[in-house]
């Protein structure tokens, strides 16, 4: 082989870059397999799994609905029977803290969402 | 092929598949194919013993027995002792970066003559080979069996290149199509195909040491009438040291300079030069008859070739004891003496670093080779004013300079000459920016392809350097191309001719130059004659030449695209960017003088 | 069960790709670079009040690394890139390629590393930062719904469909383009294509997404989610990983090893050794003494000169 230098050089870049994300967790020390909520107990509006993939769409078609139409109240599909205020407050009812719950799952997909550029925190509405 | 500008470009674009199916010697075409190796050159050339004795145009080629195998495990041995052909086999894209930077694919169309074609000729047998993507999958991964048909094309469109590098400078990769080619070659000749002009010169220079064949006491004469040229033109006795021991320098020039025209004159500009060093600097020179030859043919056709042609270099050096060699202009000879001659041969332990013992100069460039360029020297000179010039023998010349491929790609050699002809000459007027320096056009005859049987290849070849000059000639009047390698010296006469360009357009080198501005100590009459014997511009007549430059003509030039009239034809060409879109290069399309 | 045969695949993709590599780079590593063939594009070094172009001719290793740099990072050669016009013989500077190209290239390398947070938890704050610089076009009217479209997946695009254009549109292009050539464009045409349709059209469960990064790069495999268009994309990916060592694909790697680039242009100050240069078997003083003894013999006894009016 010639050139081994340069070769092996380039050999180890190219294993360091694609292995990148194994070790790295050896450096920080720490994998978070999975975001570890605070449940708040009882049940949501829908259905548990539905909520995770759907919630900021429902939130979207929330604001347009109030704003627009003054509709005000949302009747739960998995729930019949049981009806809700169209408000963030209704949320933050159960799920008291952002950090602790919204931030959890955001952070751990890399998510930045803009609500909370206008709107307030649960946090912040407690004080 | 009959008037100026009008050859008749048929240009094709086949699709993937037919680019993929070999030429016959059907297709072959007068002026562009090559003649095959004679028998006498072939033994004379450290080459394979399997002479194939073959008419190109014949359907049966006689390969010797076994052909197939010997070419495929030459190629298996080649892309493992080169590694650039293993890895450019590999990784081409075939973006097309390359393909209309090639002269032959300008000038013939034939898309096989674009660089990546070229490539592919053997990229598609390497993959049919040596992958088993192309094992596999034959014709959809790009490979073809090797078949006879296949050797004719090989033969048929490596011997289209002239390995001037100028592919190589657009690849992302840096794709050189040129060593592709030099070792396509060399496979070539592992199954008998040769090439009868790289191989002539090759033959003689292995017996004679210069590719002309020229004998010791030929060599000897030729110097010693460039001598006494010398002497009618300037009065001046001149000593010609040849295979002198114990001098500082060794001189070695391409041996085109010994007797072609218009090579002449620089020979005689270089024998000036040494003439007056040793007359104001004690500095000694020699020539040697074995050493007679820079220039190297096996660099475009072997390695062994190349290696046992420039051995005798160094071996003389040595024999002479000399401290170190300076070269001539010469092309072919620099990408050898640059990138390959150390490589290929231990440097004798008698030669010194190059330095300059008038200035103190440390040629730290060539530290390791000993060799350097005669311009590299004379710069330097030139620069602490230790030659005396006169600029004005020069004023009847409007010079341009072609930069040749191999001194500009090979080599990088790009200030140093324009140093040295801006320092010896008034009028100096560069061509286009994408014809000069690394973007340069090869003069369309180099690697070979100064053969005459080729002549078609090299005027269509050469057509983009020479609409470069024309583009010049036209804007300001240049009628001296100076060009630093011995094949352009030889090719561009015919090129010139050909594009009705010469006369006016009038090329040599830049020592010839030099010689002309040179004032030699011990010449003590006015000199009335250039090297070429024409007389020089009187003072009255210069200050009518400057006029006539710097005022410009009363002539006016016109637009033919909206008509409108400029008195200077840069402004219509300015007008022409401007308005029409039309780049300055080509400008001379549209603005025409005013009739 | 379905979901074992896409962490299968994946672990071998990645692992074919890795070797692959590895493989043709250590190949081409056995072979020597018998001569230093750089091309300098520009002035040499030499006489030192003369202007050299130290990254495009360069004469140390250093330089030469820039240089390198120059052409993995901003495709220099590309950028040189000139049009010629035969019918008028004129040619112009022409940028097109190397704009496909670099907005395909770089595009591609940022996206990578904004994937980089699937595969890491907690997720590196550089990735992020990336991640919201790349978004910061959002497109729609403010009062209504504002979408946020990452920067380079317009550039993706761009330079892909204008790679493949040109193999459409230009005739030289056409012929010269061979079917794997149109194959590694469309797998990576469709494999882009699927993550975009993912980001804006098609919401996907994010989160099983990473679970599943996770458990890769944990060696902890996690199912994926069974998603239509999520499967598309890793079964992509993993095609292009596979064919990346074994097609033209492996450029990436290659230029690194392209003696034309990756030598400095001083052959001459530095003595390029060829390991396999074999012996001299040229003419010899004494050979060649012995074919011309009476000519040389003659320029002896004229006092090895010609000339000087004698």
């Amino acid at each position: 082989m010639y050139d081994s230098k340069y070769v092996f050089l380039i050999a180890i870049v190219f294993i360091v870059a694609i292995t990148s994300p194994v070790w790295y967790h050896g450096v920080v020390g720490k994998v978070i397999a999975e975001p570890e909520l605070q449940l708040p107990p009882g049940h949501c509006i829908e259905d548990k799994e539905w909520m995770k993939a759907n919630h900021m769409r429902l939130l979207k078609e929330w604001r347009d609905e109030v704003v627009r139409h003054a509709d005000r109240t949302y009747y739960s599909f998995t729930y019949p029977g049981e009806s809700y205020d169209k408000n963030t407050e209704t949320c933050f009812s159960c799920h008291t803290s952002k950090a602790e719950f919204c931030d959890k799952c955001h952070d751990y997909n890399g998510v930045t969402p803009n609500c909370w550029d206008c709107h307030s925190t649960p946090e912040l509405v407690k004080k | 092929m009959e008037e100026e500008g009008k050859i008749k470009i048929e240009q094709r674009f086949p699709n993937w598949s037919d680019l993929l199916k070999p030429i016959t010697e059907k297709d072959f075409k007068k002026g562009i194919y090559h003649y095959p190796a004679r028998k006498s050159d072939w033994e004379g050339a450290p080459l394979p013993p399997v002479y194939t004795d073959f008419n190109p145009l014949e359907k049966d080629w006689h390969l010797p027995e076994g052909w197939k195998e010997t070419f495929l495990s030459k190629m298996d041995e080649f892309r493992k002792k080169y590694r650039e052909l293993f890895v450019w086999m590999d990784i081409c894209v075939r973006c097309g970066a390359c393909a209309d930077k090639c002269h032959y694919y300008l000038g013939t169309g034939d898309p096989k003559n674009m660089p990546v074609a070229r490539a592919e000729l053997l990229r598609s047998i390497y993959r049919r080979y040596f992958t088993w993507q192309g094992k596999i999958f034959g014709k959809w991964a790009g490979a073809r069996d090797l078949t006879e048909d296949v050797i004719k094309e090989l033969y048929y469109y490596l011997h289209q290149c002239s390995q001037c590098r100028r592919c190589s400078v657009f690849c992302p990769y840096g794709i050189d199509t040129a060593t592709i080619v030099w070792i396509g070659r060399e496979l070539l000749t592992h199954i008998g195909i040769g090439h009868r002009f790289s191989l002539i010169s090759i033959a003689a220079c292995l017996r004679s040491g210069n590719h002309l064949g020229l004998s010791p006491m030929g060599m000897a004469g030729s110097l010693e009438s460039a001598a006494e040229d010398i002497k009618e033109i300037t009065g001046v006795d001149i000593e010609v040291p040849i295979n002198k021991k114990g001098v500082d320098i060794l001189f070695v020039a391409p041996s085109g300079d010994y007797f072609a025209t218009p090579h002449w004159f620089t020979l005689m500009g270089y024998l000036m030069f040494f003439h007056e060093l040793e007359e104001r600097y004690g500095i000694t020179y020699t020539w040697s008859t074995l050493a007679g030859e820079g220039g190297n043919f096996g660099t475009f056709y072997t390695y062994k070739c190349a290696q046992d042609m420039n051995g005798k270099i160094y071996k003389e050096a040595k024999r002479l004891g000399v401290k170190w060699i300076i070269g001539g202009e010469c092309g072919h000879m620099w990408r050898d003496k640059h990138q390959f001659m150390a490589t290929m041969h231990d440097i004798p332990d008698n030669l010194e670093e190059p330095v300059n013992p008038i200035t103190g100069t440390y040629f730290e460039n060539a530290k390791s080779t000993k060799m350097i360029h005669i311009l590299e020297f004379a710069a330097d000179l030139i620069k602490h004013n230790k030659i005396k010039l006169d600029k004005s023998r020069n004023n009847h010349w409007k010079v341009t300079m072609h930069d040749p491929c191999n001194m500009a790609r090979g080599m990088g050699f790009f200030e140093e000459p324009r140093y040295v002809v801006r320092s010896v000459c008034n009028y100096f007027y560069e061509m286009p920016e994408h014809a000069i320096r690394e973007k340069t056009y090869c003069c369309g005859s180099g690697a070979g392809n100064l053969a005459d049987e080729v002549m078609d290849l090299r005027m269509r070849g050469g057509m983009p350097r020479a609409m470069a000059i024309r583009y010049v000639h036209r804007l300001y009047g240049v009628n001296y191309l100076a060009t630093i390698c011995a094949i352009d010296r030889a090719a561009f006469t015919a090129l010139l001719k050909y594009w009705k360009l010469q006369p006016p357009v009038m090329h040599g080198g830049i020592f010839e130059l030099v010689g002309n501005a040179l004032i030699l100590s011990d010449e003590d009459k006015e000199r009335e004659l250039d090297l070429r014997g024409e007389p020089l511009l009187k003072e009255e007549e210069v200050k009518e030449a400057v006029e006539e430059v710097v005022t410009a003509p009363t002539k006016e030039y016109v637009c033919e695209l909206c008509g409108a009239v400029f008195t200077d034809l840069d402004e219509c060409c300015e007008h022409a960017e401007k308005e029409h879109k039309i780049a300055k290069a080509a400008c001379d399309m549209v603005c025409g003088e005013k009739r | 069960m379905i979901g074992y045969l896409f962490v299968g695949l994946f672990y071998i993709a990645i692992l074919i790709f890795v070797v692959g590599v590895l493989v043709r780079i250590f190949n081409w590593a056995r072979a020597p670079v018998p001569l230093n063939i750089c091309t300098p594009l520009g002035q040499q070094k030499s006489l030192d009040w003369l202007p050299r172009a130290r990254f495009d001719s360069p004469y140390t290793k250093w330089e030469t690394f820039v240089r390198m740099l120059g052409e993995v990072f901003l495709f220099r050669s590309l950028w040189k890139n000139t049009k010629y016009y035969i019918e008028t013989q004129r040619q112009t500077a022409t940028k097109w390629l190397w704009l496909f190209a670099i907005a395909f290239h770089w595009s591609l390398l940022i996206i990578l590393l904004r994937h980089i947070r699937f595969f890491t938890s907690p997720i590196p704050d550089w990735i992020l930062l990336l991640q919201s610089l790349d978004g910061i076009l959002e497109v729609g009217r403010p009062e209504l719904h504002m979408v946020t479209i990452l920067v380079t997946n317009l550039t993706i695009l761009l330079g892909l469909f204008g790679l493949l254009g040109r193999r459409i549109v230009g005739a030289k292009e056409r012929a010269i383009s061979l079917p794997s050539d149109w194959l590694a464009l469309i797998l990576i045409i469709a494999t882009v294509g699927s993550g975009i349709i993912m980001r804006y059209f098609w919401a996907v469960d994010i989160e099983g997404v990473k679970r599943f990064a996770i458990g890769i790069v944990t060696f902890n495999p996690v199912l994926p989610p069974l998603d239509l268009f999520f499967l598309t994309h890793l079964t992509l990916v993993s095609a292009l990983l596979i064919y990346f060592p074994f097609s033209k694909l492996v450029h990436a790697a290659g230029i690194l090893f392209s003696p034309t680039r990756n030598l400095p242009n001083n052959p001459r100050a530095v003595r390029y050794i060829n390991p396999w240069n074999p012996p001299y078997t040229g003419i010899s003083w004494e050979e060649y003494y012995e074919m011309y003894k009476d000519q040389l013999d003659e320029i002896a006894e004229r006092g090895y000169k010609v000339g000087g009016g004698g």
